[in-house]
């Protein structure tokens, strides 16, 4: 056994245990935070499931023929409600709003002649198809958007199942802002769009708890290496060390940001270039890539996001001591980057229950996410409302921290973790 | 001038050193002065012509090149002393300019002020445990126990005073430890 060992072994654990920032950053934290994030993913798996389950589908039916009502009746089986329509041509039920009437957002035509060849397959010639046609509305909704179109494709499976293989094939065609695109898979869409389903939450994620470790630190640092006491003798605004501050963050930040992206970018770009692309699906012709205002838009949106999170960052290392502990401060923002952007990964904000919806709007940090899924789909109101929203979140916080700046608390200020409370050191404290 | 109220007129016309001030790292002692003086001159000339003399001052001569993290502590010192003089300010506030320095800085920090002070005429209000020091360098002396001034005068005058040979004698006199 190595001498003295066992001493420094049980001093190093009786230290790092009652350091009340380890405590709360390695244990309580992920205790609270790994099974919110498993509660966040299972929910918008279920969520999706039961939105696909609960799927009401809307049926142009141009055969009427027995086959046709035995195909429905197994859809019927499939799923929740089925709605016949009269109209003949899907364009025109989609132009003419029938989905949204019936609040779905799949319909399927069953073509003239259907009976006919399933009944000629069956009994005359095997090699003889048919096909329903289903078309479903994308809406950018994240990583299970072609779930319902699935549901739809395996009802069909079934139908093949009871009469005989590859008797009716489906062929999948997706509506986008409210036009058919024929031919266009689904789930080929979301596959292709899967880049910006997880690109886009995790470099929002990332860019912001870089550039919030930036800005604690630099303040931190005045504070740690006793530099800040000098700032604030000097004939200066105050407001400018607080912008000066940001905007140097903000800099380093954006230059961050920028690698980060071509990189991840790069990264994305190996998985897409590897899926089969045969149904000569472009995300720039189907009108799915942003226009120039969506990018400003979106620019908008990352832009005063950033700006509120650098803020914070800077308030609440105002209150730390140096810089391990403007480090932990910030540390207690990050779920709040992190549940809202993995959530809606996978599941669009509309589709959540109205406190959640009201939860994860009230998070500045969703709406970078929430604005990028918008602008894709031409909703320019949706990310516009957005950086309303936090840009005003924003000059609450920089009004905040632009006082703290201009008095002297800013150099005795701490949070002490019992109580949480707030104390400016008195003279008779002073070493 | 009131402190409180006139803040910011006060702050053009003074010039304070913390006990524990500290430099950027990752500035050279140059850069850091010249940031430094910025904040109260006009032009960049004015700029080249104060940090000029800061380097005068603190005698650190090439080595104002190098990162402010590669200095000793007694050369950060000299280096914000001369920070804190180079713009000849009507009052400069040093709160003990030479703690924890060896004798070397110690000497060289002393007689910057003292040089500082009969040449340009600014006022220097510097606090200090060490009475030695405080003989050596200060015009006029107030004592300070508890929170309170419980003697003041000129060093010479003290001493005759309270009959003590150097001024922590008289310190020790006043207080009565001694």
């Amino acid at each position: 056994m190595l001498k003295g060992f066992g001493n420094i072994l049980i001093k190093e654990l009786r230290e790092l245990i009652r350091d009340p920032k380890i405590l709360l950053g390695m244990i309580i934290v992920p205790l609270i935070m790994f099974p919110v994030l498993g509660a966040v993913m299972s929910f918008s798996m279920e969520s999706a499931t039961q939105q696909a389950q609960k799927a009401t589908i809307v049926v142009i039916d141009n055969d009427r023929g027995n086959y046709s009502a035995i195909f429905i009746r197994n859809l019927n089986a499939t799923l929740v409600r089925v709605f016949i329509v009269n109209e003949t041509d899907p364009s025109k039920a989609v132009s003419d709003g029938i989905l949204s009437r019936y609040n779905t957002t799949q319909l399927l035509m069953i073509p003239e002649g259907f009976s006919a060849n399933v009944t000629q397959n069956l009994h005359i010639n095997a090699s003889t198809t048919t096909y329903v046609k289903i078309y479903s509305v994308f809406s950018g909704a994240g990583l299970f958007e072609g779930i319902g179109s699935s549901m739809v494709g395996s009802s069909v499976t079934s139908f093949n199942r009871y009469f005989a293989p590859d008797v009716v094939s489906a062929r999948p065609s997706t509506i986008i802002r409210g036009h058919i695109e024929e031919g266009i898979d689904p789930n080929v869409l979301s596959t292709l769009m899967l880049s910006q389903a997880i690109a886009m939450p995790i470099t929002i994620m990332i860019l912001l708890t870089y550039s919030m470790q930036i800005a604690a630190t630099s303040v931190a640092m005045e504070k740690e290496e006793k530099t800040l006491e000098t700032l604030l003798t000097l004939p200066m605004d105050r407001f400018a060390i607080l912008m000066g501050k940001l905007s140097g963050s903000i800099v380093v930040a954006g230059i961050g940001a920028i690698t980060y992206m071509v990189g991840f970018n790069y990264y994305m770009g190996s998985f897409t270039s590897a899926i089969p692309t045969g149904s000569g699906v472009d995300l720039v012709s189907l009108g799915l890539t942003p226009s120039p205002l969506g990018y400003l838009l979106l620019g908008a949106s990352l832009f005063v996001t950033l700006l509120s999170a650098l803020a914070l960052a800077v308030i609440l290392s105002a209150f730390a001591e140096d810089v391990r502990g403007a480090q932990s401060l910030v540390g207690y923002v990050y779920p709040f980057l992190f549940v809202p952007s993995l959530l809606l990964m996978y599941i669009d904000v509309s589709a959540l229950p109205l406190a959640l919806r009201i939860a994860i709007l009230a998070i500045p940090f969703s709406h970078p996410v929430i604005a990028s899924r918008a602008v894709t789909m031409g909703d320019y109101w949706t990310a516009g409302l957005g950086i309303i929203y936090v840009t005003a979140f924003t000059l609450v916080i920089m009004y905040l921290a632009s006082r703290l700046f201009a008095t002297e608390k800013i150099l005795t200020m701490k949070l002490r973790f019992r109580g949480l409370r707030k104390r400016g050191r008195t003279p008779a404290e002073e070493p | 001038m009131d402190v409180v109220r006139k803040a910011d007129e006060v702050r053009k016309i003074i010039t304070y050193l913390p006990e524990e001030a500290g430099v950027y790292r990752n500035l050279s002692g140059w850069e850091y002065l010249e940031f430094m003086a910025r904040f109260r001159t006009e032009n960049r000339d004015e700029t080249r012509g104060v940090v000029k003399e800061a380097a005068e001052i603190c005698g650190l001569g090439d080595r104002l090149k190098d990162k402010a993290k590669t200095y000793s502590k007694g050369m950060k010192r000299r280096l914000l002393v001369a920070r804190a003089l180079m713009t000849k300010p009507k009052l400069a506030i040093l709160d003990e300019p030479t703690s924890g320095l060896d004798v070397m800085h110690s000497y060289h920090v002393r007689a910057i002020i003292r040089r500082y002070v009969k040449e340009h005429g600014v006022t220097v209000l510097l606090s200090s445990h060490n009475m030695l020091e405080v003989e050596h360098i200060c015009g006029k002396v107030a004592l300070v126990n508890k929170g309170k001034i419980v003697a003041e005068g000129e060093p010479q005058e003290l001493k005759h005073k309270y009959e003590g040979e150097n001024l922590e004698d008289v310190f020790a006199k006043v207080v009565g430890f001694a």
